[in-house]
């Protein structure tokens, strides 16, 4: 029963995920009118037919920005806990699997990183570096790949003594296929369930330095700074400030479920499995 | 036997904090290379001169541009160790006793913050674990994953929105009053009870699930006293580490909520100094936070170690 | 048994206090409105954005006369009245000699403690400003008393509108010692904390007639939302230079806001790089592309259209310019050689017009160029947008940009000559690096120029010659825009110039 209700749920919300990327990479498509688009004559106008979500002080059309903002915050997350994942659990499986000096140093160098809040780092990397995506996504990344890394490395260890390793590398495997066809199958549903589960947290981190100018630059649309640049229009004309955000709660939402769900179907999978 | 097994632990723990210094610092020295440019004509232009050759050259000599990289570094540990991050571009002055006088304010709010959260999330988590699948535990989840995916800046706005400009509860320009705490303080801890809400609940539930609850609930133990004389007491550590890592969320949050209700706090002077170029002042704000979130995630893993005995032997 | 009950109340106390916290809170936040119940002090505070670079009360150093100005704390010898006209204020006449100017003082000012101003006071607060203002007109000149109530400056080079130099607040009066400061103006110091907040009080030995308030209070607000918010909910009464948005919000609202404009010298322009774009063609075709009346409408209230660097309907305003034109921009930059490229713009052997334009984030800039950088692109003109944090150490020095904006006030000390020499003189602020003789020359004689009606006609040639070499653009100016809440009236709103705010008359209640 429990089973079945996981099970479905994790499908419900990676069918909403696809969904949203699906919506992302057809932004352009989809848009109504022309994101950056600029009209003095139709200033925070409220929602009408032509333009669904209003528009925002430079007249430009909301709908089409949301749409335009979806795909730098849903691409740009996913693309960062893609290379970070990859990169992150590259350096702990090889840590893991060789150990020696070189593994000690990394692993204290990943420990002083780890000794930042994740955001702090990200936020001052940002401040030093200045504004722009490329920027945001330096400063994200070289903050959130070292989880990766230990969670790799750790379950590398556990692993190498056990028997199949063994078994592969008395029989002449070499170290790198050992990795590739051994260790990394079995701590990629661990990465992956991490990975899924870091979406939420690096695209609030993208809409946390985009409110702080940290993002995006004008004038591409992103949603934190689409909220920052409206921020004083809350009387005025709410929609420019409520549409961005409902869009940026939701997608998180969407994706921290289906984190939590993946872990949840992992989980019983592996339960069953040690059952049999 | 306990007690000495646990001076050994933290002697260890403090030993493997050296590296861990020197890794720190040296990010954070560091980042003042990232940015691109002259670090010379970058303090002139802070400090609102116009940078001609000449002060260039002499800003150059005196920063000690020159020397080689490892060197500056050496350098600037000696300076931190003693105390000396260094001065401030904009404001001429050391960026310690900035970053020192500016911490204690942003306490407050962190503090708050902490307990405000912790007198939310106990009760909502245990209620949660306890009528696990009931309305109130679905309800509770919901909003938890609300908390969770709700940016703080966000919160923020809503909040100033209703509470300021359209009911005049509270003041929009909150310098460090009493009155001025409260909103920062739920925005803050908004994002921070989502978390403390999951772990708790997660915690309390394992406990419940446990041989010994189900052992006593066997014998005949009343439920309630099950849940506070076994369950709290044993789900006291998980929650404890759950609070030191809560303090980097307090922190992130702070640089934010700061610089939206204007409190003269770190995450203030951090924003300001970014947007004014004052490196030194965003260098000293990265060492601090890394120190304190070091030392406080130390102290509660000592904790735990303390009231959890289970895991001494490991 | 015992732990349970110890955890019970100890949960209960915590709740109980956080709720007593939050009740006190709310008590607390209804003392914020400010309330005219009779036997309560009249107070009036404003906001202000920029009161962070106010660092002492020097009014000498960099431009913290200005908070004082605004808070009616200090004083000049002259001040510019609502036709842009200078009249003697603390002063009671200015007689020039060749280079020697004589100013005589009214015979009833005195500071706050009642010390009177005499022409040895004076002199010295002249001279302390003639040291530290930058490249002051004074500097090197001899400053002294005559006698009781007269002073001579005496200039190597004659200063031909000393009046219009001393309104500037950097000449206030005042008597510095320390950290502390004595001004003339109807509020005297009681508290300041630099880069933060301000409080002054009724000078009850004010020189010119009753002062009605018994205090005023300035305090910084770090952006323009936080700072509209604050008084929306009662804890600014006034401030100048809402944002577009606000306006209207405020404009709906009569009966709780009262909001004028005026408009102002404050001015909105752009340079175009001399030495990266050299054909005049282009110039010409980029500033026949940019609409300022675009500009006026998308910060509609906010911004008055101009042509010169001057309004129309001021002595320096009659010059002419190109319409905004959008074919005939296209027709001459296809003149050029440039062709339509597949992407809609312009260029030149697979090189497409790329132009950078520089600006920073402050009075709405960033929207300019957002709607300048999609008319640029109507006429086939591709342009990327570079942001700094200070325009005067980034781009303005190392002229690293295309177009770089700019927004500052033309008409200081109601004279045209400080911001004709930054546009035309080569100094820093000729950022574009531009350069005609002819203009140079007319700069020339203006610096000497004592007749008024001449130093207005060579100050719309030399804007003529910038515009018609296609240098720089005009794009707007700005309004003095001051809101107040109800209740509060006479404050110098209908005063063209931004620093006069609070004054003896004005006034508040109930609101």
């Amino acid at each position: 029963m429990k089973h079945t209700h996981s099970e479905r749920t994790f499908w419900i919300f990676l069918a909403l995920a696809v969904l949203l990327v699906l919506v992302s990479l057809f932004s352009d498509q989809i848009a109504p009118h022309d994101p950056n688009a600029a009209d003095v004559s139709r200033l925070r106008q409220p929602p009408s037919a032509e333009y669904p979500f209003g528009t925002d002080a430079m007249g430009r059309c909301v709908l089409s920005r949301v749409l335009c903002g979806a795909k730098t915050s849903i691409f740009c997350s996913l693309f960062l806990v893609l290379a970070t994942a990859v990169f992150g659990s590259a350096v702990g499986i090889a840590c893991g699997y060789y150990s020696g000096a070189l593994d000690r140093i990394i692993m204290r160098v990943i420990d002083g990183i780890m000794a930042f809040p994740q955001m702090v780092l990200a936020i001052a990397v940002a401040g030093m570096l200045g504004g722009g995506m490329v920027n945001a996504m330096l400063a994200l990344g070289f903050a959130s790949w070292t989880p990766y890394a230990r969670l790799a490395r750790s379950r590398v260890i556990a692993m190498k003594k056990e028997e199949f390793v063994l078994a592969a590398r008395i029989s002449g495997c070499s170290d790198s296929a050992i990795m590739r066809r051994y260790i990394f199958p079995n701590v990629f549903s661990t990465l992956l369930t991490y990975s899924t589960s870091q979406v939420g947290t690096i695209m609030l981190g993208f809409a946390g330095l985009s409110f702080l100018n940290l993002g995006v630059q004008l004038p591409n649309a992103e949603w934190g700074s689409m909220i920052n640049e409206a921020r004083g229009m809350l009387v005025t004309a709410p929609w420019t400030v409520l549409y961005p955000a409902l869009a940026l709660v939701l997608t998180v939402m969407v994706f921290n479920y289906l984190g939590d769900a993946l872990r949840d179907k992992l989980d019983v999978y592996r339960e069953s499995e040690a059952a049999e | 036997m306990k007690g000495s097994n646990l001076l050994k632990y933290i002697g260890k723990r403090l030993l493997r904090l050296i590296p861990i210094l020197l890794v720190v610092t040296f990010i954070a020295f560091s980042l003042m290379y990232l940015a691109s440019g002259d670090p010379a004509q970058k303090k002139l232009v802070a400090q609102g001169i116009v940078p001609t050759d000449e002060t260039l050259e002499q800003v150059r000599q005196e920063m000690g541009l020159y020397d080689p990289f490892l060197v500056r570094y050496g350098r600037w540990l000696w300076n931190f160790l003693r105390g000396d991050l260094g001065e401030s571009y904009a404001y001429s002055l050391p960026v310690s006793d900035l970053l020192w006088s500016a911490m204690g304010t942003t306490a407050k709010v962190a503090v708050s913050a902490l307990l405000l959260s912790l007198l939310l999330s106990l009760p909502l988590g245990i209620l949660s674990a306890v009528r696990q699948n009931s309305f109130w535990d679905i309800l509770v989840r919901f909003l938890t994953f609300l908390a969770n995916s709700i940016p703080s800046f966000l919160v923020a706005l809503l909040l100033i929105y209703v509470f300021c400009v359209r009911l005049y509860w509270f003041p929009v320009l909150a310098r460090d009053s009493l009155q001025g705490l409260v909103l920062p303080t739920i925005a803050l801890s908004l994002p921070v009870c989502g978390k403390f809400v999951k772990q708790i609940r997660a915690e309390v539930l394992e406990q419940l699930n446990s041989e010994y609850v189900i052992g006593a609930q066997a014998r005949g133990v009343h439920r309630r006293v099950i849940l506070t004389r076994d369950v709290l007491h044993n789900s006291m550590s998980a929650i404890l580490t759950v609070i030191g890592f809560s303090i980097g969320s307090l922190f992130t949050g702070s640089v934010v909520i700061e610089s939206i209700f204007q409190w003269p706090g770190v995450g203030k002077l951090v924003m300001d100094a970014i947007t004014a170029r004052d490196y030194p002042i965003i260098q000293g704000f990265v060492v601090y936070i890394a120190l304190i979130y070091v030392v406080i995630n130390l102290l509660t893993d000592i904790a735990y170690r303390f009231l959890d005995p289970r895991v001494t032997e490991s | 048994m015992d732990t349970r009950k110890n955890m019970r109340t100890r949960i209960l106390a915590a709740v109980l206090a956080l709720c007593m916290a939050f009740a006190l809170c709310a008590c607390g936040s209804a003392a914020n409105t400010n309330s005219s119940a009779p036997g309560a002090e009249k107070i009036v505070r404003i906001g202000d954005l920029f009161a962070n670079t106010y660092t002492s009360l020097d009014p000498a150093k960099d431009s913290n006369g200005w908070w004082t100005a605004c808070l009616g704390i200090s004083e000049t010898l002259f001040r510019i009245n609502d036709d842009y006209s200078v009249t003697p204020w603390l002063a009671e006449s200015a007689e020039a000699d060749g280079s020697l100017w004589t100013i005589t003082l009214k015979d009833n000012v005195v500071f706050s403690d009642g010390t009177k101003l005499t022409a040895e006071k004076a002199a010295e607060s002249l001279q302390h400003a003639a040291e530290i203002v930058d490249s002051s007109p004074l500097a090197g000149a001899e400053i002294k008393a005559v006698d009781e109530k007269t002073l001579t400056v005496a200039a190597e080079t004659p200063i031909a509108t000393l009046p219009n130099i001393l309104t500037s607040p950097a000449y206030s009066m005042a008597i510095l010692d320390g950290d502390s400061a004595l001004f003339t103006g109807p509020f005297a110091v009681t508290e300041f904390d630099p880069g933060v907040s301000i409080k002054a009080v009724k000078n009850t030995n004010y020189w010119d007639g009753e002062v009605k308030l018994d205090g005023v209070e300035g305090k910084y607000v770090a952006d323009a939302d936080t700072l509209s918010m604050a008084f929306q909910n009662g804890e600014i009464d006034a401030y100048i230079g809402p944002t577009t948005n606000d306006l209207a919000l405020f404009q709906e609202a009569p009966e709780k806001y009262t909001v004028v404009s005026t408009p102002s010298s404050r001015l909105y322009y752009y340079y175009l790089n001399m030495e990266r774009l050299p054909e005049k063609n282009l110039r010409a075709a980029i500033n026949m592309a940019i609409n300022s009346d675009e500009i006026c409408a998308l910060l509609s209230g906010l911004v008055s259209p101009t042509i010169g660097a001057y309004g129309p309907d001021t002595v320096f305003g009659n010059v002419t310019k190109n319409p905004y034109d959008p074919e005939k921009a296209k027709q001459l930059i296809e003149g050029l050689g440039y062709t339509l490229d597949a992407d809609g713009y312009y260029a030149k052997d697979g090189q497409e017009i790329e132009l950078d334009i520089a600006y920073y984030a402050a009075r709405s800039i960033d929207k300019i160029v957002l709607l300048m950088q999609e008319q640029l692109k109507k006429v086939g003109i591709k342009a990327t947008l570079t942001v700094s944090e200070d325009p005067d150490g980034t781009y303005i020095t190392t002229h690293d940009f295309d177009i770089g904006m700019y927004c500052m006030i033309a008409n200081p000390s109601a004279d045209p000559y400080y911001f004709m020499d930054r546009i035309v003189g080569g100094g820093l602020y000729t950022a574009g690096g531009y350069h005609n003789d002819d203009a140079s020359a007319k700069l020339a004689e203006l610096s000497g120029e004592t007749d008024t009606a001449r130093r207005a006609e060579l100050a719309q040639q030399i804007q003529q010659d910038v515009i018609d070499d296609e240098a720089m653009g005009f794009l707007a100016l700005l309004n003095k825009t001051t809101c107040m809440r109800s209740g509060v009236s006479h404050c110098s709103e209908t005063n063209p110039v931004s620093y006069y705010f609070l004054n003896a008359n004005t006034d508040i209640s109930g609101g």
